[in-house]
């Protein structure tokens, strides 16, 4: 059978981690390259075998080969592909092994990207590091949750049982993968840091070779945290695409992180400063996003959605244990070489100062969640009694944190590097704070009082400003000097000076996304009633009108569909049809399909949120302002982020750094 | 003062502000999480703040007055006895997975006279929501539902 070579293989991974990492250090250790060549092969041989026990088990989905116990329970015969597919991750089994996928793929790349790097010798060592790390995922993979589980020949069913129907949107099939890969991601510049401390090559090399295997990380853990927001908005049906809950937080954490390394990275580069509090930062990030990945299975905290409580715990507690007492040991014991000596910061007014406060804010943040999700733990643990804190707690601390850091956005871009002028703020400042007060006038004579909504929006509106500025000047300077039209100009400048220009969008992005979570959390109605047919709710400045109830049958579900009619401000715009659905093999749990009406300024959200047997429904409405910017913000911020990772293929030299 | 030290101290201001703010939410938002028996044993330390607990919804319990939106329930400890419950009362829509026996987390007031509890928020959990089951050999898919008398086929 296939899967058993699949099982075979991956046991086989394991030896052969083991000798990549015996083989790098023979060959650091005796100055033998042809040692690190072999480490580099095992590597590949790595990356196979784990890929072949990944595709069998890909073909057992698409075959529906039901001896298999994951598969059984996660697939079923009229499953679409595509989900067939996902249902991969779907179990805790399977997203480990596509954790450690993801690991030998990356490494793989890794070890041919720098194949021909002789120059340092700090790349063996990130070879050990990430076998380390590969290494305990093979173990967990092989031995404790073991996805090639086969059923006794009496107990194979005739059909799987499914993937759990919440599962089955498309936001679904690609959140967890994005989300797993991206906290893979970052395994690549951690090793390079924990082979930088070894190695004692601590300038900005390591930081340079792993520029863009951290931005990947950034951009795709951004996405995975996104669409879990989608689809948490579009399918759970409770109206909010956020809930602070441990699983959210425990993803949202090393984003935050990773945000605040990307920018104090650049300090590094520029001004050879920071070191220690990078180092710091990898290892920090790091270690959460193994920690993310054992907190979803953990059961250690009450979470709404989590995956069953399962025996792994131990095992990531001393994983995490032994690699945060060795990262941080190496760094305790390279700290004086890691001081900078020579260069200090000059000025409150520069650029340093601003990426200081943003890693500051951006720190504060990811403690303050952190210490949020574990304050029951934390609580008990000193004084016996478990205290939680909720939505509440994270919005009263974390939102004051989000505006500093959204004016930070804008102001960072406007202040040169070491020491700005005085003329220099005044030129760049006058427009965009007077944009600034001028929303908050128009904002004030609108009626609006909540003071975080008119602070968030009126800094977006001095951060938009400010990159709109940046642009200009841009333009206008390429159009002087090269005599470019404006749209050539800008395609140039995206082109050209790309970390730059598309930094920007990455920001414009976020501030969309600020503006959207303004809204759609400040500026929230929502209206629920029970309806008999004919009667009609109101919510805000719409009115449902309950028309008729209807039932639909598919070959996976049956459904029952109510009709609403829509009227806004009296008139009738649309009919929605809100319905909830019976999975024939989830006949116990159903789910609610939510009717939408988008539109760029807000979304009417309609829950058929009760059914009777005389056809009594119970509906909730709820008015979301300004939501779709979120998602528009996430996908222009995901595409900023996308365009930086692109090869910078052939370019003069220095043209690069602005 | 040094230029370092100078950034040193603005750091240690940022880093103490921060501090103060997670302080002030925890202290401000933090709330009990208890089970039933330790409500109705410790319930004079709430005096008057909410509380979070958790509970199993005990079968034949549950009185849902659909038109008024007025959701009543009693839920015991999990491994308790039945004997020893809460009455919870909750006006909001109930959640689709919310059924005799589940386990639901709860935040809201209790009012120990009547040993009633005011829920304003219900979660329900379920923590074998997305863990996979295999199903029997002899599992025959698809009982229908139904759900609504009369009616009638949309397509």
């Amino acid at each position: 059978m296939l899967t058993d070579l699949g099982r075979i293989s991956l046991i086989l991974a394991l030896p052969m981690a083991v000798y990549v990492i015996a083989a790098s250090i023979i060959g650091i250790k005796k100055k033998d390259l042809r040692f690190v060549v072999s480490a580099r092969r095992g590597i590949y041989a790595i990356f196979f075998l784990v890929g072949f026990a990944s595709f069998t088990l890909f073909n057992a989905f698409i075959i529906d080969d039901f001896s298999l116990k994951y598969v059984a329970a996660y697939s079923e015969r009229s499953q679409n592909i595509h989900y067939k597919i996902s249902a991969f991750w779907g179990g805790n089994e399977g997203s480990l092994l596509f954790w450690l996928l993801g690991l030998t793929i990356f490494s793989a790349l890794m070890a041919f990207q720098n194949r021909k790097e002789k120059n340092h010798r700090f790349i063996p060592y990130t070879y050990v590091v990430l076998m380390i790390i590969a290494c305990f995922f093979l173990v967990l993979t092989t031995y404790t949750t073991n996805a090639f589980v086969h059923l006794p020949p009496d107990y194979i069913p005739p059909d799987g049982r499914g993937l759990n129907p919440m599962l089955q949107t498309y936001a679904m099939t690609i959140h967890p993968p994005a989300l797993l890969w991206g906290y893979v991601g970052f395994s690549i510049p951690f090793a390079f840091a924990i082979a930088a401390l070894i190695s004692r090559e601590l300038d900005a090399v390591w930081i340079k070779k792993t520029r863009r295997w951290t931005l990947f990380a950034w951009t795709i853990l951004g996405a995975g945290n996104i669409l879990g927001a989608w689809w948490a908005y579009d399918e759970l049906g409770w109206g909010g695409f956020w809930a602070w809950d441990p699983v959210e937080n425990a993803s949202f954490m090393p984003w935050l992180l990773a945000t605040a390394y990307l920018h104090s990275v650049m300090i590094q580069e520029r001004r050879n400063m920071l070191k220690v509090w990078n180092m710091f930062l990898i290892i920090v990030i790091f270690s959460l996003t193994i920690f993310g990945t054992f907190l979803v299975r953990s059961g250690v905290l009450q979470s709404v959605h989590d995956f069953g409580v399962s025996e792994m715990g131990p095992y990531f507690i001393v994983f995490m244990a032994i690699m945060a007492i060795i990262s941080f040991g190496l760094l305790f014991y390279r700290f004086d070489d890691l001081r900078s000596t020579n260069n200090q910061l000059e000025s409150f007014i520069s650029r340093e100062s601003t990426f200081l406060l943003n890693n500051l804010i951006l720190l504060g943040l990811a403690f303050a969640t952190f210490w949020g999700t574990m304050f029951p733990l934390i609580s008990e643990l000193f004084t016996g009694n478990k205290i939680t804190v909720g939505p509440p707690f994270f919005a009263q601390v974390n939102t004051p944190l989000f505006l500093t850091l959204l004016i930070i956005t804008g102001i960072c871009p406007l202040i040169g590097w070491r020491k700005a002028s005085v003329d220099n703020l005044k030129k760049n400042f006058i427009l965009p704070t007077l944009i600034m007060v001028i929303t908050i006038i128009l904002l004030l004579a609108s009626g609006m009082r909540h003071v975080y909504a008119i602070l968030s929006f009126s800094f977006s509106a001095f951060v938009l400003v400010t990159i709109g500025m940046e642009y200009y000047r841009g333009i206008r300077a390429r159009k002087k000097l090269k005599g470019e039209g404006p749209l050539k100009a800008l395609a140039m400048l995206l082109l050209k000076q790309r970390r730059r220009y598309g930094g920007y969008v990455v920001h414009i992005g976020i501030v969309l996304l600020f503006i959207g979570a303004t809204g759609s959390t400040v500026f929230v109605k929502e209206n629920a009633k029970s309806l008999r047919k004919g009667e009609s709710m109101k919510i805000g400045q719409y009115t449902l009108t309950y028309d008729d109830i209807k039932a639909r049958e598919k070959p996976s579900y049956y459904a029952v569909v109510v009709f609403l009619s829509v009227f806004k401000d009296g008139i009738k715009v649309d009919t929605i049809e809100p319905e909830k659905r019976w999975y024939n093999k989830f006949p116990e749990e159903p789910t609610s399909e939510v009717a939408l009406k988008r539109s760029l300024k807000e979304d009417l959200f309609v829950l058929l949120a009760g059914l009777e047997r005389d056809g009594t429904i119970t509906v909730k409405g709820i008015i979301n302002p300004l939501i779709n910017w979120m998602w528009i913000g996430g996908i222009v911020a995901v595409i900023g982020g996308l365009y930086l990772l692109l090869p910078e293929g052939r370019r003069k030299k220095g043209s690069s750094n602005v | 003062m040094k230029k370092n030290q100078k950034f040193l101290v603005a750091g240690i201001i940022i880093v103490v502000a921060i501090i103060y703010l997670v302080f002030m939410g925890v202290k401000e938002s933090g709330v009990y999480f208890m089970t039933v028996a330790e409500l109705k044993a410790d319930h004079s330390r709430l005096a008057g703040e909410g509380v979070r607990i958790s509970g199993t919804v005990i079968d034949g319990s549950i009185e849902d007055d659909v038109r008024n939106l007025n959701l009543n329930f009693n839920i015991k400890d999990e491994d308790g006895p039945d004997s020893s419950f809460v009455r919870v009362t909750y006006k909001d829509v109930k959640p689709d997975s919310f059924k005799p026996d589940v386990q639901v987390i709860l935040e809201g007031k209790y009012d120990a006279a009547n040993n009633l509890f005011k829920a304003t928020t219900l979660l329900v959990k379920c923590p074998s929501r997305y863990e996979g089951e295999v199903p029997p050999p002899d599992y025959k898919p698809g009982s229908k539902v139904d759900a609504v008398e009369g009616i009638k086929n949309a397509d």
